[in-house]
């Protein structure tokens, strides 16, 4: 457990330093700060940047191919259907995570509350669930009123820490270390700290159904239908357009009218309610909402976006991107099971990459600097 | 002259940021290798073991007991698993192995519930399952389940602290919290023997939540309320702690005995130390070879050897059996090799 534990430790350190220097950073980097929004205003950038933005994605797509064709040579069960499913089944809670953090720190904010709203969303929602079935209820309506209630606690949640962020001018990470605190001790109050087991069957058949001849479980196919639709809302829309605004400049962001307090709303709590979706999928693959669900995912999603190429100065990122990084991650940790090495060398590989991308992040800044 | 330096600097770090990247990737599959290991000349065996968790003595030492037993019938075994006992470390890799498609899997499930699923899929596809320690509540997934016998540890305990107070005075128990069926069977088996000794009283029964200063307050008001205290159980190590910590600074060290559960490196030294008196010391070498050797009997057509429900009996140490082989050889190990 400790040893889990020390990787988010230092990441906080890590992230307190950047909030800290956030401001002298942006102030001084103010023309490259709107050279990005207009960009993502008018689509016109030099050539030279829009390489390296774009070189971001390859790169880590060109990572993800070679360690997939490593663990090919390694061990001949890679490229096979139990190892895909098993893949896909590991990344769906992360997926999810890391597309919710992937809108908050192109805001240049961050989320680390998001495994423990998972948790608290999965526990709220289960807890009525199992109140419902002990009384003359329709499995309907057991079923709906808890998937409402997980979305929506979800939702609430990341509303709270939106208004309490964007309100009352709090660095995002503290906000949201507080309230991923005080969630993880709400969740224990609301069952004991138990595991609830009683859940309707409609649960854990959403968690086991598959289409294809069982080539695609339909959890993968939510997290990656939600991952589309949230991919488009950020590249295609004015939320999108105004959530790089805000991250990019956000004086500048205000000056051209964007209601940045209210937007910040808006994206924690669209994080929040992909939270909501995330602790309904997990309750299902696991029959069973446990106090301990979601632990420890912050760190995972933070670092799908950031090998994924999600700057933590905000401005930066995409969903493809964050696809990509949680697809690296999961299929770490099932290489790393099929050659036979301990699962926690993945914490050290992960670890790796997500310094060597951030680093990539920083040369990336650089370039565009030096244009 | 800033700016020159300043472009040769982020040259470097592109190189050395992908370098290391793809380096780091090719050290973590290259680490640690394969623990394979082959032997017969008829069909080779693989059979995966995955424990509760991977760092964890009691877990490890059932990884030692089951490698022997492998070597010895000429099997192959993996032994992989979560770092924390939990069913969202253990789940991707149980799921993973499945990929690899062993002739039999062995298992300690982290969860009664949330595990049904990953194993079903071994079922699935024909490949055997055999629970070790923990079990799923849907025992028909399973082709037998071997774990300790808590009530028999219990009732060792009890004979143990009754032997040092000559069979005379009141005890306690401090447990973690109601409801699991693990210590509830150790109470059970624990107040059962107690009663069987006419001069002897349980008048105490706490729950710790796994917390040693809990526990030392419940002990420290116990031995106020029951000055005739001899004995208290705990039923792991955090309570053994809290009793040792309160009876020693009531000065009742000698006069009240401490019984503990598992035979982990800070509970041998809390023995050996006499802070703990009594150690009852389950056997998980045991219990993942009894596991090999059903899983190679299931494979080599000798089903009908297996039993569908082992009970693995508990060893005593006491502090001053502490150190002879006999005993010291039932400690749980630390590493594999």
């Amino acid at each position: 457990m400790s040893t889990t534990k020390k990787p988010s430790e230092e990441l906080t350190e890590g992230d307190a330093a950047k909030t800290a220097g956030a401001g002298a950073h942006r102030a001084t980097e103010a023309t490259a700060g709107s050279a990005e929004l207009s960009y993502q205003l008018e689509g016109s950038v030099p050539f030279f940047q829009r390489f390296m933005s774009r070189v971001g994605s390859f790169w880590t797509l060109g990572v993800l191919v070679l360690i997939v064709l490593l663990f090919e040579v390694l061990t001949p069960s890679m490229l096979t259907k139990a190892a895909w499913i098993s893949t896909a089944d590991y990344g769906v809670e992360y997926l999810i995570l890391a597309v919710a953090e992937t809108f908050v720190i192109i805001t240049a904010g961050i989320d680390i509350s998001v495994g423990a709203i998972l948790g608290f969303s999965a526990m709220a929602g289960s807890v009525v669930m199992q109140e419902m079935l002990s009384g003359h209820n329709s499995v309907t309506a057991v079923v709906l009123v808890g998937i409402a209630i997980m979305l929506v606690t979800g939702l609430a949640v990341g509303l709270v820490n939106g208004l309490i962020i964007s309100r009352w001018k709090l660095p995002p990470m503290i906000v949201t270390l507080g309230s991923m605190t005080a969630i993880t001790g709400a969740t224990d109050v609301l069952h004991h700290g138990t595991e609830i087991t009683t859940l309707p069957n409609f649960v854990s058949d959403l968690g086991t159904t598959t289409l294809f001849h069982g080539w695609l479980p339909l959890p993968v196919l939510i997290a990656l239908a939600l991952t589309l639709v949230c991919g488009i809302i950020l590249a295609r829309t004015r939320f999108g357009l105004h959530t790089y605004a805000v991250g990019s400049n956000e004086v500048a962001a205000r000056r051209s009218g964007i209601h940045v307090d209210r937007h910040l709303v808006y994206v924690y709590g669209l994080a929040g309610l992909l939270c909501g979706v995330a602790g309904l999928l997990v309750t299902a693959d696991f029959s069973s909402a446990s106090p301990l669900a979601g632990y420890n995912d912050e760190m995972y999603a933070i670092a799908a976006c950031v090998i994924g190429g999600a700057s933590l100065w905000g401005g930066r990122g995409t969903m493809f991107g964050t696809l990509i990084g949680t697809a690296i991650m999961s299929v770490l940790t099932t290489g790393l099971v099929l050659i036979n090495v301990q699962a926690f060398w993945q914490q050290v590989a992960i670890g790796a990459i997500v310094v060597a991308a951030a680093g990539f992040d920083h040369i990336r800044l650089q370039s565009g600097d030096e244009k | 002259m800033l700016r020159s330096s300043k472009r040769s600097h982020a040259a470097w770090f592109r190189y050395t940021a992908g370098a290391a990247a793809v380096a780091a990737v090719a050290v973590s599959l290259a680490a640690c290798g394969s623990s394979s290991s082959s032997g017969s000349t008829h069909k080779h065996y693989t059979i995966a073991l995955v424990p509760g968790l991977t760092t964890d003595p009691f877990y490890i030492t059932m990884g030692v007991g089951a490698k022997a037993e492998a070597k010895k019938l000429g099997v192959t075994l993996t032994w992989q698993g979560g770092n924390a006992f939990t069913a969202e470390t253990q789940t991707p890799v149980v799921n993973a192995l499945l990929a690899k498609h062993p002739d039999a899997l062995l298992i300690a499930p982290t969860d009664v519930t949330a595990l049904k699923a990953p194993i079903q899929k071994f079922v699935n596809a024909n490949i055997p399952v055999f629970a070790v320690d923990t079990q799923i509540n849907d025992t028909s997934l399973l082709d037998a389940r071997i774990t300790s016998d808590n009530i028999q540890g219990g009732e060792a305990a009890a004979e143990a602290i009754a032997k040092l107070a000559h069979y005379k005075g009141d005890v306690a128990d401090e447990s973690v919290q109601p409801g699991v069926s693990t210590t509830d069977a150790r109470l059970q088996g624990f107040a059962t023997q107690i009663k069987k000794y006419p001069n002897m009283k349980l008048v105490s029964t706490e729950y710790y939540n796994d917390n040693p200063s809990t526990a030392e307050s419940q002990v420290r008001d116990v031995l106020l309320a029951h000055p005739d205290l001899v004995g208290v159980f705990a039923t792991n190590i955090y309570g053994a702690q809290g009793a040792g910590t309160a009876i020693s600074s009531a000065g009742k060290s000698g006069k009240v005995y401490v019984a503990a559960y598992d035979a982990d490196p800070e509970n041998v030294k809390l023995l050996k130390s006499g802070a703990i008196n009594v150690l009852v010391m389950q056997q998980p070498a045991l219990e993942g070879k009894l596991a090999v050797e059903y899983a190679y009997d299931k494979l080599t057509g000798k089903s009908s050897k297996i039993p569908a429900f082992t009970q693995v009996p508990n060893v005593i140490a006491t502090t001053a059996t502490a150190s002879e082989p006999s005993v010291s050889k039932y400690f749980y190990k630390t590493s594999m090799n």
